[in-house]
């Protein structure tokens, strides 16, 4: 077999980077996710590359229709980002890129759960170094809450798994459904990196504050991984389509009050992700082809948006909305591709959202869900209404600030035209998505451009886009104003504090109130034993003969030593009968 | 780029008034001679106005023809796969996405905005 595990490419691969210089490195890294490309593609379906440990079988090669649809665009994703980001000359956020793409491949093809936890818990790594390359105070900070987010997460993920080899002696990873505490842990587990509510809060806290190129790649990976994770393991989970729902409709609110424009994108990116969990949720195959094609789609328009955000914080300085305005005049090329991005995660047909978008709508009426039909209508309203017309409004129309910069460098522009072409490619020939989904005869049968179909759309869209101009005629609608928004982060933000105070107003009293208890009454035993004993030497002993008063005081001696309140040699004496009982057990238990 | 609050009122008074130049020297507020010429280079070429701020009437117009247009459309074409019965209601999209979006508008506004907002500085 000439294939390879696609992780081990790219996280061996990172470690040559920084070796390379200029134009070299450049080509490298180019060549390494069109290598990966090709590797996906001839992988043949199965389950391979099993290593045999301790008693488990470690298996990096899971792959089927499923899995591939994400080794593939993981690849496409990896091989815009490079593009993006060859201005930078730094080899820090190339290593970190591809040791994180790397360990999302890993995840993706992972046949077993400690093969998943490991990558689970490298991507946490390179994820984060993404988030330090800013280096910006702020950075450092919000990479700390980051890792301190999912390494808790991937706790939980760990009991889950170890429960699950307690319980079963397996740690195949397949279908394992929400039955018992062992997959309720693993389902947890996933779902704080899935960004869901009340966990959602580390996404909108630390995507924004990562570099400029460190964005775009932070939009691709986790959040997918994990619908990737969900979609294998707990498809047809009520539960998820509740929790999609949710998400796809309380981040829009946050979205349209929210200054930071990459922060308006971090809160649409989980209003997206909901699509897919509802996905997932429904578990039909057209349902999990909806989710499968949408995450598809999504890496790419999400990654567009991202760049052309980048672009403008690279050249101006800053990405809040107060600043911005009147780009368009200076970077033309720049608010195209933020527009067709736009078009396409709001889902205006013959772009890659409507295609895939409609999937998962349509799978909610079959399945005759009107709540959840209802809320993915008014969500898509919602995301055309921030991510479709507010992003590019505000960054590149509005009110002219008087930046006069430069249009975004070669790279960048590449890169998002790259990604562009492939949004409206993908909208205009569905078919090419449609053909690689894990289900092909569900994809065959589904007929995206219908005229009701492509109306219904426009209607909603056309009127969305009519609310926000009427609304910003007559000046209803909020201006952009200076701040931030709390959200769940406050907990693990403020809680610190919290657990300060806590720290210093009752535990500490009491830890010295009973230090203070501790020294009198152990001060109190000590002198009225010394005084008895002295009374008894006095009074009794000397009346009888000298020696046997002296080895009365000895003894006297020896208690006053453990009444004194030393604990390290009560400790001592402790510790040394606990070893003495339990080498005895042993020794009984061997003989 | 920092002193961009400054600008902002110049660039209208320059725009309204005339091309003369002197009279805004005049009226600006001059710190030091480069920024003063920084500031006038930026105000020639802000004069320019593009084919969006030319034309954002005749954009808002055809937005609303469209609208009419597509709200129109029920008439002729009807949702034969419909899931639910209100898809088959007419101009129930039209009206549902309007209605969303103000919805929407107004929740953020009036809600989220005075419950969630902070200072910038809230956390540090």
């Amino acid at each position: 077999m000439i294939n390879f595990p696609p992780a081990l490419l790219f996280i061996l691969g990172a470690f040559i980077i920084p070796l390379l210089h200029g134009k070299v490195r450049a080509a490298y890294m180019l060549l390494l996710p069109i290598i990966g490309f090709i590797n996906v593609m001839l992988m043949p379906e199965g389950n391979y590359w099993v290593m045999h440990w301790l008693n488990f079988d470690l298996m990096q090669g899971q792959v089927d229709r499923l899995s591939k649809v994400w080794g593939y665009i993981f690849h496409i994703a990896v091989f815009l980002m490079v593009i993006y980001a060859l201005h930078i000359k730094k080899p820090l956020e190339f290593w970190a890129m591809f040791v994180y793409a790397g360990a999302a491949l890993g995840v993706v093809f992972a046949g077993d759960l400690f093969s998943l936890f490991v990558y689970w818990e490298v991507m946490t790594i390179g994820s984060t170094c993404l988030i330090l390359a800013r280096n910006t105070e702020r950075a450092r900070r919000a990479a700390f809450r980051y890792a301190m987010v999912h390494i808790s997460g991937g706790l939980i993920l760990l009991a889950g798994i170890l429960l699950e080899v307690q319980t079963t002696g397996s740690i195949k990873f397949s279908y394992l459904g929400l039955n018992s505490l062992a997959h309720t842990l693993i389902f947890i587990g996933f779902g704080v990196n899935a960004a869901w509510p009340f966990f959602h809060g580390w996404l909108p806290d630390a995507y924004p504050e990562a570099s400029v190129a460190g964005t775009v790649v932070l939009s691709a990976f986790t959040t997918k991984t994990s619908v990737y994770v969900l979609a294998r393991a707990f498809p047809g989970t009520p539960i998820l389509v509740v929790i999609g729902a949710i998400m796809t409709a309380f981040p829009i609110f946050y979205a349209v009050v929210e200054n930071d424009l990459r922060r308006v994108l971090s809160y649409s990116l989980i209003n997206q992700v909901g699509f897919m969990m509802v996905g997932v949720g429904i578990g039909t195959p057209l349902a999990i082809n909806g989710a499968a094609s949408h995450a598809f789609a999504h890496i790419i328009y999400k990654a567009l948006l991202f760049m052309s955000m980048g672009a403008v914080l690279h050249r101006t300085g800053t990405v809040k909305g107060t600043d911005l305005g009147g780009l368009h005049k200076t970077m033309p090329f720049t608010t195209i591709c933020c527009i067709v991005g736009a078009a396409a995660i709001s889902g205006f047909p013959l772009t890659s959202g409507f295609i895939s978008k409609s999937m998962i709508i349509t799978a909610s009426g079959i399945q005759g869900m009107p709540i959840v039909w209802l809320t993915l209508i008014f969500a898509s309203a919602g995301v055309f209404h921030h991510s479709g017309i507010k992003i590019p409004y505000f960054a590149f129309f509005a009110h002219d600030h008087g930046y006069k910069v430069k249009e975004a460098p070669i790279n960048m522009l590449v890169a998002m035209g790259i990604s562009a072409f492939l949004c409206i490619f993908l909208g205009v020939f569905p078919r090419t998505l449609y053909s690689i989904l894990p289900y092909p005869d569900a994809a065959a049968a589904y007929v995206p451009y219908s005229a009701p179909h492509v109306l219904l759309m426009l209607q909603l869209l056309f009127f969305s886009a009519l609310a926000f101009t009427l609304l910003m005629v007559s000046k209803i609608y909020p201006a952009e104003q200076k701040g931030i928004n709390i959200d769940t982060d406050i907990i693990w933000r403020k809680g610190s504090v919290f657990f300060v105070l806590i720290a210093r107003y009752i535990i500490s009293p009491i830890d010295w109130a009973i230090g203070k208890a501790y020294k009198a009454v152990g001060l109190v035993v000590l002198m009225v034993t010394a005084q008895f004993w002295s009374w008894f030497d006095w009074n009794v002993i000397d009346g009888f003969i000298d020696g046997f008063a002296r080895s009365v005081r000895g003894t006297g001696g020896r208690i006053r030593i453990l009444q004194a309140g030393q604990i390290q040699y009560t400790l001592y004496v402790a510790a040394t009968f606990v070893v003495v009982m339990m080498t005895a057990y042993i020794l009984l238990q061997l003989s | 780029m920092k002193n961009l609050k400054e600008q902002v009122p110049m660039k209208d008074n320059f725009e309204e008034t005339s091309d003369d130049m002197p009279v805004i020297l005049e009226e600006k507020p001059i710190q030091t001679l480069e920024s003063s010429v920084d500031e006038m280079e930026e105000s020639l070429v802000e004069i320019e106005k593009s084919f969006f701020e030319k034309n954002v009437k005749g954009i808002i117009y055809t937005l609303y023809l469209v609208c009419t247009l597509l709200f129109l459309a029920d008439f002729k074409i009807h949702h034969h796969h419909a899931h639910f019965p209100w898809e088959h209601w007419f101009g129930f999209f039209s009206l549902y996405g309007f209605f969303c979006c103000v919805l929407l508008v107004l929740l953020a506004k009036h809600v989220v905005r005075p419950v969630m907002k902070r200072e910038e500085d809230y956390y540090d």
